[in-house]
């Protein structure tokens, strides 16, 4: 009967498990981003990227620090973003990443609504456990000011930004390695897309968008580099990819990129474009003229003349 | 809705919209759909809904996002809509039910998508019940029965009148009866033990399962009803009512004699008393008969204990931990031109004994190096009766100099082994299998860890006491009596995807739907002691991806020694 009970308490995984977070305010939440944990035992820094925290998708870089004041490494931090006030939390969880020294960055960290937010912040390391809360005030995302005048276009969000790709190395649909910077720096305008090859619904919208691109482009369309980096790399290796991309009459001018999980989340990270779970992803463009610095950013399923109107507004 | 359409509910529908609103193109008078008959014209309509081919051969046409021009090869219905034509959430897109029982009413609540919470709290506004005209039109022209466009994201479909008349056909069919192995209140599995395994193999494969079958799923049902119908949530996510769970139970189907004779003694045991789906199962050879039974049978097998599996990119029904050994040839393979990177004119040669599981891994080494190597490989089969010992591998090195050995053999097989690294013409680089090896690395004998590296397919010893991945369940799970933590730990692997998706599944128990919610699971780092990763996709069938290459440390007390990532690309 013992073995029945342990079994259960094994067995009992919690699809609502989301029904049973703690309610109520953690007491002794104040706005700061530097404070001890409960017991002691840690120190806790924050950082959020661009100062504070946002509706929608935010980092946080966190640093990590014993009583000695050292950094910590190799601490499992699970951090709960919650709602005193509407006695909710997030369904997205935040995904933390080491970065060595005591340092960890926070991605993912998804809000949907503005509001007094809490980060519940729980460091185990080996047998020490302890936990911190930070309240934050969390503001309306201001929409980034676009860098040239928008027309009124379809369906879909744009924005402009600068995005610093990181020196790494992943593998083609044959097997050949690519340097992403390289790749990105060929000289033609580039137009990236995150995708996988058993994706449901809109990776196949997002590549045949490429495909009628390709077709209207005829002749010039080796002339733009396209790149579809695999959100799914433990399953999408160079043979499914080469077969996915001929679904699509895919050739020359047309990359899909694999590599390691951490390759692949470095490239991510720089783009900003972590996806806690692929099919959690979203339909996201990046393009960028031929020496150029500034991505333009699209976010929704476009037209193909959407698309090529982005493409147009890089050459100009 | 309580429950979902029952059959005789689905049948009254079916009809009483087969009098009243038939269109004349349908013909469905004179018993042909779209000049075909009707068996025919299902099969023809499934070939529109799941591969995009028209029934002249031709792909599908249709256009998406207003301009974008889409083929059969690119998309499909049941790329989003799914197989079981319950929809799907991905990218934020929710893409409605498809099935006729679904389409012909009206959709008013979240509560009318079937599925998980999450897919469900997506539905934005409701829309009227579609006939065969309207769906018609939405078909052609994205207009939906209230008289608006539809999301963009629908393609707009190029169809005659007698293609159309076939997809709504189909549409009409599709999951419009309940699975065989369901009743009213029960849904009903087996599990396979094939002769030949172990009492202690068997007791770990049912304990997990009848303990989650009986003691969780089956005890909770009255209480997930109780805690959250009243619960204070948003209707969007409240699970539909627990008088939608069924009760399981779970049947023990053992098969006897020669693999042969396993696919009429199936057909029997399902005869006798059909079952929604496999669960696990054990047979000590090759996982062929039962594989072909599930694939006639359109009958879901979700993790079979097998190192043999069937490899296939097409088959749908059954999925499998891992290609088994197949898949450490091809890791060892993948190592050795892409991260060894051999130096150019090296020679290969494969020595296997005979039997499927060294031929497995030989197969799995041959096709994969084949398309990636670029020097000659060959091989060299060890028939059943023939002796290894320090003279073959003295033989063995002389004729073969500097060579790469791949040695697909047992532990048995390797006695006087260590003749061939004092041999001058010693090979460059062995390669073991752990799995053939049993997992007896420490045996593998001093002199030539050096030389050597193993395929290992599976976590590496200590990765799951670092305390990263250990989760307090696991750790209790070592405390228990199981002869086999092995074969327990996929079985409770099992148990845990059956909890999610018995739960996202609620009423609508059909085959497809529920590989098609096996197939959304999340990849979850911590799903099994055994691999580091399990990762699901739509139509993936091969859940571990992986395959480390180890070597072995010198000295009394020897260490796996990690070579490569856990993905050899």
């Amino acid at each position: 009967m013992k073995l029945a009970v342990v079994l259960i308490c094994l067995l009992v995984c919690s699809p609502f498990a989301f029904a049973a977070e703690p309610a109520g305010s953690a007491p002794g939440a104040r706005e700061a981003l530097s404070r001890k944990s409960e017991k002691g035992l840690f120190a806790l820094e924050l950082a959020p990227a661009g100062g504070g925290l946002k509706t929608g998708s935010n980092s946080i870089d966190l640093t990590l620090r014993d009583k000695g004041g050292r950094g910590v490494e190799g601490a499992k931090l699970t951090v709960v973003p919650w709602l005193p006030e509407k006695n909710h939390g997030v369904w997205d969880k935040p995904v933390v990443t080491e970065r060595g020294a005591g340092k960890y960055r926070v991605d993912n960290v998804a809000l949907a609504i503005a509001g007094r937010w809490e980060l519940r912040v729980a460091v185990q390391k080996e047998a020490q456990e302890d936990r911190a809360v930070f309240a934050f005030t969390v503001a309306r995302k201001e929409l980034p000011a676009p860098a040239k005048a928008d027309k009124p276009k379809g369906n879909y969000k744009r924005s402009v930004h600068r995005y610093v790709l990181p020196n790494v190395t992943l593998l083609n649909q044959d097997g050949k390695k690519v340097n992403v910077r390289s790749l990105v720096d060929s000289g033609k305008p580039v137009i990236v897309d995150f995708i996988y090859t058993t994706c449901n619904t809109i990776c196949p919208v997002l590549s045949a968008s490429f495909a009628n691109l390709r077709k209207e482009l005829g002749k010039d369309a080796e002339q733009v580099q396209l790149i579809s980096l695999s959100i799914d790399p433990e399953h999408d290796r160079p043979e499914q990819m080469k077969k996915y991309l001929s679904r699509f009459n895919a050739g020359k001018g047309w990359d899909f990129l694999t590599g390691s999980k951490e390759d692949i989340q470095k490239v991510l990270q720089a783009l900003d474009a972590v996806v806690p779970d692929k099919m959690a992803h979203e339909p996201i463009y990046l393009l960028r003229g031929p020496n150029s610095d500034e991505w333009v950013r699209t976010k929704g399923l476009m037209r193909k003349t959407d698309l090529l109107g982005e493409l147009r507004s890089l050459e100009r | 809705m309580s429950r979902d359409t029952t059959r005789s509910a689905s049948a009254l529908l079916l009809t009483i919209l087969l009098c009243c609103c038939a269109l004349p193109a349908a013909g469905a008078d004179q018993g042909t759909v779209g000049g075909y008959p009707a068996a025919q014209a299902l099969r023809l309509g499934q070939a529109m809904y799941r591969d995009g081919i028209l029934p002249s051969g031709q792909s599908m046409k249709a256009t998406v996002q207003e301009d974008i021009e889409l083929d059969g090869a690119m998309s499909t219905c049941a790329n989003c809509h799914q197989r079981s034509g319950m929809g799907a959430l991905e990218g934020g897109i929710l893409s409605p039910p498809t099935n006729g029982a679904r389409l012909y009413a009206p959709l008013k609540s979240p509560l009318d998508i079937p599925g998980s919470i999450m897919k469900r709290s997506n539905f934005k506004g409701g829309r009227p019940a579609y006939n065969r005209e309207s769906l018609a039109t939405l078909l052609r022209t994205g207009i939906g029965p209230a008289g608006k466009r539809i999301s963009e994201t629908m393609p707009l479909y190029h169809l005659s009148e007698d293609e159309m008349a076939i997809m709504i056909f189909y549409l009409e069919q599709l999951s419009s009866e309940l699975s065989p192995g369901v009743s009213d209140d029960e849904i009903r599995f087996a599990t396979i033990l094939a002769e030949g395994t172990s009492p202690g193999d068997r007791d770990s494969l049912l304990l997990p399962l009848n303990t989650f079958i009986t003691e969780v799923w089956n005890a909770q049902i009255p209480a997930r009803d109780r805690s959250l119908q009243g619960a204070k949530l948003p209707d969007a996510a409240k699970p539909p009512a627990a008088a939608a769970y069924r009760r399981a139970a779970l049947d023990v189907w053992e098969l006897k004699g020669a693999p042969e004779s396993w696919g009429r003694q199936l057909e029997a045991l399902y005869r006798e008393r059909p079952v929604f789906a496999l669960l696990g199962g054990i047979a000590p050879g090759k996982w062929d008969p039962v594989h072909r039974f599930c694939e006639k049978m359109e009958i879901p097998c979700i993790f079979p204990l097998t190192d043999l599996p069937v490899l296939s990119e097409k088959d749908w029904y059954t999925l499998y931990f891992s290609k088994g050994y197949y898949q450490e040839g091809e890791a060892a393979a993948k190592y050795l031109s892409r991260v060894f990177a051999l130096p150019p004119g090296k020679k290969l040669i494969q020595l296997y004994r005979d039997g499927d599981q060294a031929k497995a891994l030989a197969r799995g080494f041959g096709e994969t190096w084949r398309k990636l190597g670029d020097t000659a490989l060959s091989d060299r089969p060890v028939a059943g009766d023939e002796k290894i010992d320090a003279k073959f591998w003295q033989q063995l090195a002389s004729s073969h100099p500097d060579a790469v050995l791949l040695l697909w053999l047992a532990p048995a097989d390797l006695a006087g082994i260590e003749a061939l690294a004092a041999s001058e013409h010693r090979p460059s680089t062995i390669f073991l299998s752990a799995t053939l090896l049993a997992g007896a690395l420490q045996g593998v004998p001093e002199g030539i860890r050096d030389l050597t590296l193993i395929t290992y397919p599976t976590r590496l010893p200590g990765d799951l006491e670092s305390g990263k991945s250990a989760s307090a369940g696991w750790a209790s799970f070592n405390t228990l009596p199981i002869s086999n933590r092995s074969v327990a730990a996929k079985s409770y692997l099992i148990t845990r995807v059956l909890a999610r998706v018995l739960v996202d599944m609620g009423a609508s128990a059909y085959r497809d739907f529920f590989l098609d919610i096996v197939d959304e699971g999340k990849d979850d780092i911590n799903s099994t002691m055994l691999f580091p990763t399990l990762s699901f996709g739509p139509g993936q069938r091969y859940a571990s991806k992986g395959c480390y290459v180890v070597s072995v440390s010198k000295g009394k007390d020897p260490q796996v020694v990690r070579q490569s990532d856990w993905i050899i690309y």
